[in-house]
């Protein structure tokens, strides 16, 4: 894949669809493009993240270990940025990512990141609001269960 | 100590006792060469009055040659003629007086050969006997020494100041001699001729030997502190070379520069005092020695006049004494010399001689295998202090059963590690004593504790050698295996060894003593090397490193072919597992696409260095090879077209942001000189060759699948192929020896082991590749055998200039190995492994504990100074000590082993 389709593709993912072309090119440069065979994990839940990744051909499944065994939280598609959150507050991977086809994707490496975010203020306000709607989004996931368990929990 | 050890007080006295034979012979040579010398001046004379200018009769004869003895009275008196001589007419006597004076010249040239030769071989004989005792001082310095020593300055020491030393040796004795004789005859001619004139030359003569030297003592003076302030500089000079990391970190390069440049300026100023002062003495004394004639002409001319003295005594006179200035000036500066030589000798003399040197007799050469020294340890009441008297370790008292694993505890400075240095008489203590059933440590000669303890701290120095050679360093005490030699040199060899006092051994010998690694010999060694470096871990870095170190210049045999053995099972094996798509092969008709377009071009790679150097770009052959292909000018286009989005994405950053190391195929500070490039290229101006080059450059540095800028396509793939054709046969000149070609039946010697065997390059693209690929070698390299091979290849790894190519880690695991190695009775280890996490420091002390089987050393006794106090449950006994002093009664965590 080369530096010019890479960037088309950057500029329909939310993240970084306000970011100004030239800033999307040099994102593309210092980032490298990765091949995973179908079943390849991108990473792993526990381990300590060096890398995001921007998917741009194939699908993934993200994945939480739990007592019970492995069960998927959500399922990836092109255009869809996974482990931004382990590289921005250094905790371990929070869940593990499988290729569940042929996959490419856009590694960006956690230094380049951050150098982007601290130079570029536009940047970081894109990485921003993108994770505040996911915390929003969250949030509400969060009350609907809370209702759900509420709601069940007490005829029993 | 022995007379073969002494370093006298005077240094007459040193060479004295060093040359005594060969002076005396110097002296027999000279003597015989006198005669000769005053012949040659006397000849002159017999030729000038006989033939030359003496009154000659047509006819008339001379007898030359005729030699007779004369015989005592009780044989009848007498002559016994030995030769009745030659009669020759003038011409005759002339053209033999002539060649009689030409052989004499000869001869007398050469004796003066013979002699300078013989001073010069004396003196060399004295220099390398003076540095060879120094050395051997310092390997004999009390431990207390060295926290005082400078180690730059001692090599200057030994390097520098001994040189004047040893040229004065030849000297010493034999040049005042025949000088002071030439200098008598002149005076006592002098006498001869004229009692009061004499009396007068002698008083000069007198002057000037008393005064001149006086004047000199302040030289001497000078001549020493110049000595002193250079030694400190060279002293000063390595400690910044080690304190650079310090100085960098703290911005003091300036205060270091200040520092420095207040010592040059202290040394400018006595070099300066020592010039003038010198330059003075000299002025004096050549005007005292000029003044003389003065005298003579007017004291000599007075009476001449008054008719006490003829004329030609007093040209006589005038004459003898111009022969009396030479030999007195060359005395005067061979006495200036020893005055030199002589502060030298005692400076240097100062720092090598001290009363607690370490006796020679402890450190003697050993052929005999020491005792085992496997009984019990007793430390009664062992003290140590440091040098202002403080206790570090209070009078402790402790045993060490045979076979026991002892882990001492405490914090840094608590006292166990004084207890581990004075167990291996690393620190001399204050009290008490150690033995070994019964023997004292402190009267053991070296080879015994030396072959028979074990020891490794944090912190050990390595010199530059290999790793192989650092493993078995513990086992070189003596040559093992002497190779007999007889030829020419190793007799002469043997014969200056001698003659200068040094030590005869041969280090080309094998050293090593198999026996004390528990092998049989030199072929079972790499086994146990491996078993060791298994159990500090370090064997696998070992293997790396011969896996991506260079190869060595030159292979075993049969290790080329098994490579390429390597090479086929590898594609094989890759192929079998179905992982072929994450490889791609160097194919000589294949464009490789994880290469570069310049790898590309010439089937090879380049020495980074001989880039830097100057660019492959510029060269005449790559050039050339452009031109004739068209390449030229698409790789210029293509060049031009890498600068522009190079410059587009990273053109507005700062030169100092740290992106900008991102952009891997130009240097940030390239970025403004490319710039200018486009722009002077642009449209249709003239191209200048630099420009073009410089982006060429840029072009051959290309990986598509890496910087993907998508400018390769496949018929400029096929063109760069189809020019391989131009460096098939034989680089040019300026590619020789900077570029290397890939052969697919052969080997590449710039290239790695690894590279030899991949021969191709890792897809990158596919994120398991690395790890695969390194699965798929390790499995090549065990099947093939050549895991041997690789391991050797590392165990001849140089470590550098101490042991800096390694980390610190790997230090300390490698001089643990070291310790292991030679299977001591006692191992006593002071923190070694400081280095490490303490995961890895419990596995390997465990492992440690545990090889004592493998091993075969199952009573060795164990003495672990603990980094973590929580590994000490792997031991047989903990010892804690705080303070200073050891905690409570001997161990609670086990009880003690039985003792016999």
């Amino acid at each position: 894949m080369l530096l010019k389709s890479e960037i088309d593709l950057l500029r329909a993912v939310p993240l970084f669809a306000g970011i100004e072309p030239s800033r999307l090119k040099l994102i593309a440069y210092t980032a490298e493009t990765v091949t995973y065979r179908q079943g390849q994990v991108l990473c792993r839940q526990g381990e300590t993240g060096d890398a995001a990744f921007v998917l741009m051909e194939g699908e993934a499944d993200v994945s939480i270990a739990a007592e019970t065994g492995d069960f998927v939280v959500a399922s990836l598609k092109t255009g869809d940025v996974v482990g931004e959150i382990s590289i921005l507050c250094d905790v371990p991977r929070t869940a593990t990512v499988t290729a569940t086809t042929k996959l490419s994707a856009l590694r960006v490496r956690k230094e380049a990141f951050l150098q982007l975010v601290r130079q570029f203020p536009e940047i970081a306000t894109e990485v921003m609001r993108g994770l505040a709607e996911r915390l929003s989004h969250t949030n509400e996931e969060l009350v609907r269960a809370r209702n759900l368990a509420a709601g069940q929990g007490r005829p029993r | 100590m022995t007379s073969s050890d002494e370093l006298d007080e005077s240094i007459f006295r040193y060479v004295w006792r060093y040359t005594r034979s060969q002076q005396l012979w110097l002296f027999g040579v000279l003597a015989m060469s006198l005669p000769l010398y005053y012949l040659t001046l006397d000849l002159p004379k017999r030729i000038v009055n006989g033939p030359i200018s003496g009154d000659w009769q047509p006819g008339q004869t001379q007898t030359l040659f005729g030699f007779s003895l004369p015989l005592p009275g009780f044989l009848g008196g007498g002559e016994l003629r030995i030769s009745d001589g030659v009669d020759l007419d003038r011409f005759g006597v002339l053209i033999a007086l002539s060649l009689t004076f030409l052989f004499f010249v000869i001869v007398n040239g050469l004796f003066k050969f013979y002699l300078s030769t013989y001073k010069g071989k004396l003196g060399e004989r004295l220099l390398r006997r003076l540095r060879f005792q120094l050395v051997d001082r310092v390997l004999r310095f009390p431990s207390g020494r060295f926290k005082q020593v400078r180690g730059s300055e001692i090599a200057s020491m030994i390097k520098d100041e001994t040189e004047p030393v040893g040229g004065f040796g030849g000297s010493a004795f034999a040049d005042p001699a025949l000088l002071l004789s030439q200098a008598l005859t002149a005076l006592f001619f002098i006498v001869l001729q004229n009692f009061w004139l004499g009396l007068v030359a002698g008083g000069i003569v007198l002057f000037q030997i008393i005064l001149i030297p006086r004047m000199r003592r302040r030289l001497i003076v000078l001549a020493r502190s110049r000595q002193l302030t250079a030694r400190l500089l060279s002293g000063r000079i390595g400690e910044v070379v080690e304190a650079i990391p310090s100085i960098r970190t703290n911005d003091t390069s300036n205060w270091e520069r200040a520092e420095l440049g207040d010592r040059l300026g202290r040394i400018l100023k006595i070099r300066y005092d020592f010039y003038q002062w010198k330059f003075f003495v000299n002025f004096l004394n050549n005007l005292i020695a000029q003044m003389t004639p003065f005298i003579f002409y007017l004291g000599g001319g007075y009476l001449v006049i008054t008719g006490r003295l003829d004329i030609g005594q007093l040209v006589a006179v005038i004459a003898a004494y111009k022969d009396l200035p030479a030999p007195l000036k060359e005395l005067i500066a061979w006495d200036q010399n020893r005055v030199d030589v002589q502060s030298k000798y005692a400076q240097i003399r100062e720092q090598f001689v001290m009363p607690d040197l370490v006796p020679a007799d402890l450190q003697k050469v050993s052929f005999d295998a020491a005792p085992k020294l496997d009984g019990e340890v007793t430390v009664s009441g062992l003290k140590v202090s440091d040098d202002s008297g403080n206790e570090l370790l209070y009078p402790t008292t402790l045993r060490l059963a045979p076979g026991e694993t002892v882990a001492v505890v405490g914090p840094p400075g608590g006292g166990g590690e004084y207890l581990a240095d004075a167990l291996v008489r690393l620190i001399q203590p204050a009290g008490g004593r150690i033995a070994f059933a019964g023997s004292a440590l402190e009267s053991m000669p070296d080879a015994i504790p030396g072959r028979r303890l074990g020891y490794s701290a944090s912190s050990l120095y390595l010199p530059q050698m290999s790793v192989r050679d650092v493993l078995t360093y513990g086992l070189k005490h003596v040559p093992t295996r002497h190779v007999e030699r007889t030829d020419r040199a190793e007799i002469m060899r043997l014969e200056e060894a001698r003659l200068s006092g040094n030590l005869d051994l041969d280090i080309r010998d094998d050293w090593i003593d198999y026996e004390a690694a528990g092998v049989g010999g030199p072929q079972d060694l790499p086994a146990r090397l491996a078993e060791v470096l298994d159990i500090v871990e370090l064997k696998s870095d070992i293997a790396r490193l011969g896996l991506r170190g260079k190869l060595p210049e030159r292979l075993a045999d049969g290790v080329p072919d098994r490579i390429l053995d390597a090479r086929a099972r590898f594609r094989q094996l890759l192929i079998e597992g179905g992982d072929e798509d994450y490889f791609e092969s160097f194919d000589k008709s294949r464009y490789s696409d994880y290469a570069t377009v310049f790898e590309n071009l010439v089937f090879g790679t380049a020495d980074p260095d001989a880039e830097v150097e100057a660019p492959m770009a510029g060269r005449a052959s790559v050039q050339a090879a452009l031109r004739a292909t068209g390449l030229d000018e698409r790789l210029y286009l293509m060049g031009r077209q890498i600068a522009e989005t190079l410059i587009e994405i990273f053109g507005d950053l700062a030169a100092d942001n740290p992106l900008l190391d991102d952009i891997e195929l130009m240097s940030p500070d390239d970025v403004e000189l490319y710039r200018a490039a486009l722009r002077r290229t642009d449209g249709e101006g003239k191209r200048d060759d630099k420009d073009r080059q410089a982006f060429q450059r840029l072009a051959f540095g290309y990986v598509e699948p890496r910087h993907r800028l998508g400018l390769l396509d496949d018929a400029l793939r096929n063109q760069v192929v189809s020019a391989r054709d131009h460096f098939a046969d034989d680089l040019g000149p300026d590619l020789s020896t900077s570029v290397f070609r890939h052969d697919a039946a052969g080997i590449n010697r710039a290239a790695s082991l690894q590279d030899n065997i991949l021969f191709g390059r890792i897809v990158t693209r596919y994120a398991e590749a690395s790890g695969r690929i390194n699965q798929v070698l390790s499995a090549t390299l065990h099947e093939t055998g050549l895991f041997e091979v690789v391991f050797d290849l590392g165990l001849g790894f140089d470590i550098g200039s101490g042991a800096k190519r390694l980390s610190s880690g790997q230090q300390q695991k490698l001089t643990l190995g070291r310790a292991l190695v030679k299977r001591p009775d006692l191992l006593v280890l002071n923190r070694p492994l400081s280095a490490l996490d303490g995961d890895t420091q419990r596995r390997i002390a465990a492992e440690i504990i545990r090889s004592r089987q493998s091993l075969d050393t199952p009573r060795q006794t164990i003495l672990w100074v603990l980094a973590h106090a929580d590994h000490a449950d792997l031991f047989d006994r903990v010892i804690e000590f705080r303070e200073g002093r050891m905690q409570g009664q001997e161990s609670e965590a086990s009880p003690p082993q039985e003792v016999m």
